[in-house]
């Protein structure tokens, strides 16, 4: 039978490339392309729209675009950037893809399931794009209430329903995803033997099934009161203002944890690999992606220090925020240690990697000074809690992101990329980066407020170095989509291995059969077991 | 007008010091983190690369190491949080009755800010004081949310509709200071500014009574 199946072997992309047949596949990796398709193209709406901005902000006058179109591109900008590209980012296509490989399975648990939830992706994109179409909203990504239910002109409820959708499709990923990593691994896959990329979408799908449904409920309430102006938030009508901002960040900061903690299980997979190491502390590592998923429910009050929250609250969302630090700093420490005594390579993936680890540490280290109660009332809603959030969730996650997607590259398309143009956008990333971003933390400390269409002149020469970087930032961005697609049809053939990797993912073909493996694996050795392998 | 950032920021009120001193001391340990971590990167990244001629023999323990580097910055880190908790009691707790030496209603709307003095006296976007007094505001929105935000006096609080919420400050710098609206508040968010004059006393007495 196995011999036979050798022969008739076929790639996942190979047989039924029709439309059709990729559109009704239930095959978890067809889904992953389709979703890294999907979140390629919001990604660039986002970007569109970033661009706008920073255009804007080049002079203190508001003279590029009105005020009114500024503040509906910055909603835009944040709608999409959080919940069409980065939320689903890694787990639903590095994740769709490999999580299954990972655990040695043919599959998720539930293949329908997964089509289902790209589906609703797509239809909640259709509706926030037709949204935009017909006007846009402007309330910021955050809807506050009752700017959002009683007082905005602009698209709210059509902007709601969207962002509703689509974190159904959230959900059913965490569920697909459990279910997976509890019943599907292959025969001597204990708990303590995955990978850390498995361990973290793990951690994020608790969150995802466990948050989700509470920006669910929280937005049908702004819909409810903005439709039938039933008091729930405008005290107007006899309503809390305040209990919408408890209700959203109740989800909202989990949901930076989904935006990050894939992240994290990423980077260790490659700084692991490029340094032909085990994770150092690997136990560590893998309570603290649990330790954070569980601590991240219990810090959202530190988005309202000066909301008007009693202030003993204040106090323990800022003891519990610098607890929750713990575990991210582990995790810092831990990558470094890793690369202790290692056989340190640095091709593209593993630029990505440490950059991620580099601009990740800033993040967390801001986000101290934000959690600090004294400091946030400066600070809050300036440029320094836009360049916080950016260290993390873009010069975080999306390093990371990128990094995952060249070093699997090859294991999804059996194609290599260019290496050394894999290493130039890796460095100009950075540098981009870091230029956009920085600046924003002194405009920030000199008190720039965050949502601002014009600013006083004083502060224009740090906003134009900041979009000065952005352009570098783009190319940056734009780079890998040139040469990952050219690799298509140009790239040097990969093999099934090429990057001497271990993990499950690596001991089948490249591109995988559609069934994954030949036959199911069994496994006897811990997670990175690279160092017999050290030169 | 023409100032450089150097200026821009301003040290103008009895908290401004405590808060840079706060804000030195924890981007002084921030740095420190910083500045290790990345070094050990680096010359982990240049001793080890692939190829090198190095002893790569190693034993690993992990437990007792991740609790030292765990519970050591964590300590230093856990002082901030109290040093942070304690300043920011001052800073959200006005004092007392009869320690407040004038008291100013403030109104935001959609895209205004109005001030009213004690003696009835009214000014749009413009807030006049006196140097050196403790100075209470009370304050309400109109319509959605907004924020009060005095950048050089460090002090920033949200001003909501339906409920009154108070700060205070006390200048120590005569001088005009930048007032922004912190909270996204619709299409004008970014115009709703003004200005703070810090006046001496007796300048401000005189104003007081000008109609
Ligand atoms: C190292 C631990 C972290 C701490 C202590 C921390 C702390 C904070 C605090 C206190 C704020 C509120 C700031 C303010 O409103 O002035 C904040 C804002 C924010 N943080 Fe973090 N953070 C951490 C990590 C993260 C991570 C991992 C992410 C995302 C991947 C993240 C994303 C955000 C976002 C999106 C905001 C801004 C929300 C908004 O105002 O629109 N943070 N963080
Ligand atoms: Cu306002
Ligand atoms: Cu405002």
């Amino acid at each position: 039978m196995s011999a036979n199946a050798a022969a008739e072997y076929t790639s996942y992309l190979g047989g039924g490339d029709t439309l059709k047949s990729w559109l009704t596949t239930l095959d978890h990796k067809r889904i992953a392309v389709l979703y890294l398709i999907s979140i390629t193209l919001f990604f660039l709406i986002g970007g569109v729209a970033a661009a706008v901005i920073r255009l804007e902000l080049v002079t203190y006058a508001g003279d590029f675009v009105t005020a009114e179109t500024y503040n509906k591109t910055f909603s835009l900008h944040g709608i999409v950037m959080v919940w069409f590209f980065l939320i689903p980012s890694i787990p639903a296509t590095l994740g769709n893809f490999l999580i299954p490989l990972m655990v040695g399975a043919r599959d998720l648990a539930f293949p329908r399931l997964n089509l289902a939830s790209w589906y609703l992706y797509t239809v909640g994109g259709i509706f926030t794009i037709g949204m935009v179409i017909a006007g846009g909203v402007d309330t910021g990504w955050t809807f506050y209430t009752p700017f959002s239910t009683m007082f905005s002109n602009t698209y709210v409820v059509a902007a709601v329903i969207g962002v509703f959708i689509v974190g159904f499709s959230t959900i059913f990923t965490g569920i697909n995803f459990i279910v997976t990593i509890h019943k599907m691994r292959a025969p001597g896959l204990t708990w303590f033997r995955l990978p850390m990329f498995v361990w973290a979408n793990y951690a994020t799908s608790a969150i995802m099934v466990l948050a989700t449904p509470v920006l669910a409920m929280t937005l049908t309430l702004v819909a409810v009161e903005r439709i039938f102006q039933i008091g729930i938030f405008d005290p107007a009508l006899g309503g809390d203002p305040l209990l919408f901002q408890h209700l959203f960040w109740f989800y909202s900061h989990p949901a930076v944890y989904i935006m990050v903690l894939p992240a994290m299980g990423v980077a260790s997979e490659l700084i692991a690999c490029f340094s032909r190491n085990p994770i150092f502390g690997y136990r560590f590592m893998a309570y603290s992606v649990m330790a954070i998923a569980v601590l991240g429910f219990l810090v959202w009050g530190h988005h309202m220090f000066v909301s008007g929250q009693s202030v003993y609250a204040g106090m323990m969302f800022s003891l519990f925020s610098f607890v929750v630090a713990i575990p991210s700093a582990i995790k810092v420490f831990n990558w470094t240690a890793t690369l202790y005594k290692g056989s340190i390579s640095f091709e593209a993936p593993m630029l990505y990697a440490l950059g991620f680890v580099f601009l990740f540490m800033i993040g967390g280290l801001t986000g101290i000074v934000v959690a600090a109660l004294a400091l946030d009332v400066h600070l809050t809603d300036t440029y320094f809690v836009i360049a916080h959030f950016h260290y993390i969730m873009v010069g975080g996650s999306v390093m990371a992101y990128l990094g995952g997607i060249h070093f699997w590259w090859p294991k999804m398309t059996g194609k290599m990329y260019s290496e050394m143009w894999g290493r130039v956008a890796a460095v100009l990333i950075f540098v981009g980066f870091n230029v956009t971003f920085f600046p924003q933390f002194l405009l920030g400390y000199l008190g720039m407020p965050r949502r601002y269409h014009e600013y006083p002149e004083a502060l224009e020469v740090l906003n134009v170095i900041s979009s000065g970087g952005a352009v570098i930032l783009t190319l940056g961005y734009l780079l890998p989509l040139v040469y990952l697609l050219w690799s298509l049809r140009y790239g040097r053939i990969a093999g099934g291995n090429p990057w001497e990797a271990k993990g499950l993912e690596w001991q089948t073909s490249s591109p995988p059969a559609k069934h994954n493996f030949k036959e199911t694996p069994v496994v006897t050795e811990e997670a990175y077991a690279y160092s017999p392998y050290k030169v | 007008m023409m100032e450089g950032f150097g200026s821009f920021l301003g040290e103008a009120s009895s908290l401004s010091r405590h808060f840079d001193t706060l804000f030195l001391a924890l981007f002084i340990l921030c740095s420190l983190v910083t500045i290790i971590i990345t070094f050990l990167i680096i010359f982990f990244a240049v001793k080890y690369r692939r190829g090198a001629k190095v002893n790569r023999f190693t034993v690993r323990k992990s437990t007792a190491i991740e609790f030292v580097w765990t519970l050591i910055p964590f300590g230093l880190f856990l002082a901030i949080f109290v040093w942070a908790a304690y300043f920011y009691t001052e800073l959200l707790f006005p004092p007392d009755d009869e320690m407040v030496d004038l008291d100013i209603a403030v109104v935001g709307k959609q895209w205004m800010w109005k001030l009213q003095h004690p003696n009835g006296k009214r000014e749009i976007n413009k807030l006049h004081v006196p140097l050196g007094k403790n100075i209470r505001l009370t304050m309400v929105s109109q319509d959605v949310i907004h924020s009060f935000f005095i950048p050089a006096f460090r002090i920033k609080h949200d001003v909501l509709p339906g409920r009154y919420s108070t700060i205070w400050f006390r200048p120590i710098k005569l001088g005009e200071y930048h007032l922004f609206c912190a909270e996204y508040c619709g299409t004008d968010h970014s115009r709703m500014r003004g200005k703070v004059v810090v006046m001496e006393p007796s300048d401000y007495a005189q104003w007081l009574q000008q109609k």
